[in-house]
């Protein structure tokens, strides 16, 4: 089969519209995921221990002792400046979108336990308000519907990779 | 029909290639927003610190902080350990002596050995003495008084760590041996050790360190720098704190089970206190054997200084640092025991000792061993301290019985600095200086314009928008320095031992320091006593009571 077929086999089924707004959710969450990583990238001495420090809640000493193990902190300072920024470009550029979706899903999975919305804890996060369903847990949502949909092959560099 | 074909897949080449990076403009259009963006930042810090009026580095104890040894470390030198209870315990873990089966100690990592071996140690409490040895890995020696401790060894110099009315008569024998010292704040029970501590030190030329590490936090760097570069404006008020809320922060220490003067009954019926020598030097040596007065020396005048010396001293001597300000002029203080007033000893039913933070088990009953203790120092306590030369005030506010963290801030007319978390430096509302930068939204009033936290990382610098971030409080145990998390107490002791390497008297906290230190504190402790404002007597060198005469008043009474 050509190239040209699988995508019509792929896509096919779908509108017009609704592969544009699966190609915008893409990219939205795309840009969300390069800008946090990218501004820990800048931010001179940045790290997440300070995060991880006041993680509230049940798993709260399982993420001070990422803090004091000094290798496992600088893994988790590398995947949240290049982890994130990586995830960021593949998501807008549409490459290695399964690849990238993963690994956003896992991570919104951290952010959502180490800082869950539930009765009795006492949780950091900023505007709203949250009671199980937060913002992690909405575009976990979303990072899981680019993972069941062909979300790289529109409009994305996946689509030159695509064999039969 | 094959070059149709050809056409047809280059055609579709290129209409596929340019379906493939549609979204690829996404990406410049987000380099384009944080370029802009970033720009928009940088200029506001810039703008801020050019705003600032005053020449750099007009405050000596900037010098200070920038200090490297310049001789080697290849000579190894002997210290003795005087005092080995909490305190000086921690002491000896931060210079890396502890025992085997102990945890490696925190922020030790990665810093340079300090080179010295631990040939004597020397406390009045045997189990502090077995500890010690077993630090020591049986290697040092130990001497039964701190006399002894001068007399016989051969160290080249001693950290000090008993109950506050020891530090000036060892510290004085030290500078009398030749040995160089360290020793923890307050630097003297009374004023009168503190002129004598000061003439021993430096008559005898010993290098002298008095322990406020919490002068080794990087936060200080940022805080100097932001007082030198006159961001605030004219300083007019400072207000610092300490709350605490538990009975050990009040002092209630636990008391061990076995106990007991060396001589004579008392106590559980050990013998393991040498009672004598801790009240030789007190004005009450002759009291009988009191475990309150052993184990939680800090409730009580004849041991400890109370607030003054053992909490408002970290605060006001980190403001000294950072203001450059030397003794206050006048002082008034007051406060009074309101909260812990008396507390009796609890045990549990087998006569295990509880300590006073936990809640009390089923069955816990008062422990026959140790009296009621009723403290005589303040648990709450306020002090208000005058530089009329400098147009400022130093307030100092203290209770024993709350948590609530009110922040260490520098008030002046164009902005305040809070330093409870970092170094957080807000523009004032009504401020002129900033009132441009206000206007064009680039600086908020309700967030810091300029951020300096203890960060994981690289360097001590970083404007941060006010996200939580996790920093060492105050740096009384722990800092940042290149990447990693230090001990400060280690950072203290490496001052003064480089310093002893070079013979450079001017550590970090030094004896002019230490005098100040102990002069500010005990101008509250005399002002609360006497129900009087003191004065600072420059000329002669005196504290002295205060009273403003009749004409002063007339003003309001005459209304």
């Amino acid at each position: 089969m050509t190239n040209e077929s699988v995508l019509e086999q792929r896509l096919g089924r779908y509108s017009n519209l609704q592969l544009c707004f699966l190609a915008f959710l893409r990219v939205v969450v795309g840009w969300h995921f390069l800008y946090e990583g990218y501004v820990k990238i800048i931010s001179p001495g940045w790290s997440s221990a300070g995060y991880l420090n006041a993680v509230p809640g049940p798993l709260a000493n399982l993420f001070k002792m990422i803090v004091e193990t000094p290798w496992m902190l600088t893994t988790a300072d590398y995947t949240m400046k290049y982890g994130l920024t990586a995830i960021g470009i593949a998501l807008i550029l549409g490459l290695f979108t399964r690849l990238a979706s993963v690994g956003a899903a896992l991570l919104l999975v951290l952010f959502y336990i180490s800082n869950p919305p539930w009765v009795g804890v006492q949780t950091a996060l900023g505007e709203g308000n949250y009671l199980i369903v937060n913002k992690n847990l909405v575009e976990f949502a979303a990072v899981l519907l680019l993972l069941v949909f062909p979300s790289g092959l529109v409009l994305g560099f996946d689509r030159l990779f695509i064999k039969e | 029909m094959a070059e149709n074909d050809k056409e047809k897949k280059t055609g579709l080449g290129r209409r596929e290639f340019l379906k493939a990076a549609a979204t690829t403009p996404v990406l410049g259009a987000f380099a384009y927003s944080v370029a802009k963006k970033g720009t928009e930042i940088e200029s506001s810090r810039e703008e801020i610190l050019s705003l600032g009026k005053k020449v750099t580095g007009s405050n000596p104890n900037i010098v200070k902080r920038n200090y490297k040894r310049k001789a080697s470390a290849s000579d190894k030198l002997k210290i003795g350990f005087i005092g080995i209870g909490g305190r000086g315990k921690f002491h000896m873990r931060s210079c890396g002596f502890y025992p085997e089966d102990e945890e490696t100690p925190r922020g030790l990592e990665g810093q340079e050995d300090l080179n010295i071996e631990c040939t004597a140690i020397c406390d009045l409490f045997q189990p502090n003495i077995d500890w010690a040895l077993k630090a020591t890995r049986g290697k040092a020696k130990v001497y039964r008084t701190y006399q002894e401790l001068f007399d016989q060894s051969d160290v080249d110099m001693v950290l000090i760590a008993t109950s506050d009315n020891a530090h000036a008569p060892i510290t004085i024998a030290a500078a009398q041996a030749g040995k160089h010292v360290y020793v923890e704040k307050c630097m003297t029970r009374t004023i009168k050790e503190a002129f004598a501590v000061r003439e021993a030190v430096k008559k005898n030329g010993i290098i002298f360190q008095l322990g406020h590490q919490n002068r080794d936090s990087n936060r200080y760097d940022s805080a100097m720098e932001v007082i030198d570069k006159g961001l605030l404006g004219q300083v007019s008020l400072i207000q610092c704190y300490t709350n605490r809320n538990t009975p050990s922060g009040a002092w209630v220490y636990g008391i061990p089970k076995e106990h007991g003067p060396l001589k004579g009954e008392g106590g559980s019926g050990a013998h393991n206190v040498d009672w004598e020598q801790y009240v030789a030097f007190t004005p009450h040596p002759d009291r009988p054997y009191d475990p309150n007065r052993f184990f939680r020396w800090r409730c009580y005048w004849d041991y400890g200084t109370g607030l003054s010396g053992d909490l408002l001293t970290h605060e006001l001597d980190v403001i000294n640092m950072v203001m450059n300000l030397g003794i206050p002029e006048t002082c008034v203080a007051s406060g009074g025991i309101y909260y812990y007033k008396e507390y009796k000893t609890m045990m549990t039913a087998d006569g295990e000792p509880i300590s006073a933070d936990k809640p009390l088990p089923e069955g816990a009953v008062p422990r026959p061993d140790v009296p009621v203790i009723r403290r005589e120092v303040p648990d709450v306590f306020q002090v208000t301290y005058e530089w009329p030369d400098r147009d400022l005030t130093v307030v100092y506010n203290a209770t024993l019985a709350n948590e609530h963290e009110r922040g260490h801030i520098y008030m002046g007319d164009e902005a305040f600095m809070d330093l409870t978390n970092g170094v957080d430096v807000y523009a004032d509302p009504i401020s002129k200086r900033y009132k441009a930068l206000i206007e064009k939204g680039k600086v908020k009033v309700d967030e810091p314009m300029v951020s300096y936290r203890n960060v994981a990382g690289k360097g001590i610098e970083a404007i941060t928008s006010a996200t939580a971030q996790w920093t060492v409080s105050k740096g009384l145990l722990y800092t940042y320095r290149g990447g990693r998390l230090v001990n400060t107490t280690y950072l203290h002791i490496k001052n003064w031992v480089d310093h002893i390497r070079d013979n450079d008297p001017k550590t970090m906290c030094d004896i002019d320091d230490g005098f100040q230190e102990a002069i500010t504190a005990h101008m509250a402790t005399m002002s609360f006593l006497r129900g009087c404002r003191t004065r600072w007597d420059k000329e002669n060198e005196q504290v002295i009571f205060d009273l403003k005469g009749e004409d002063e008043l007339a003003v309001f009474d005459s209304v």
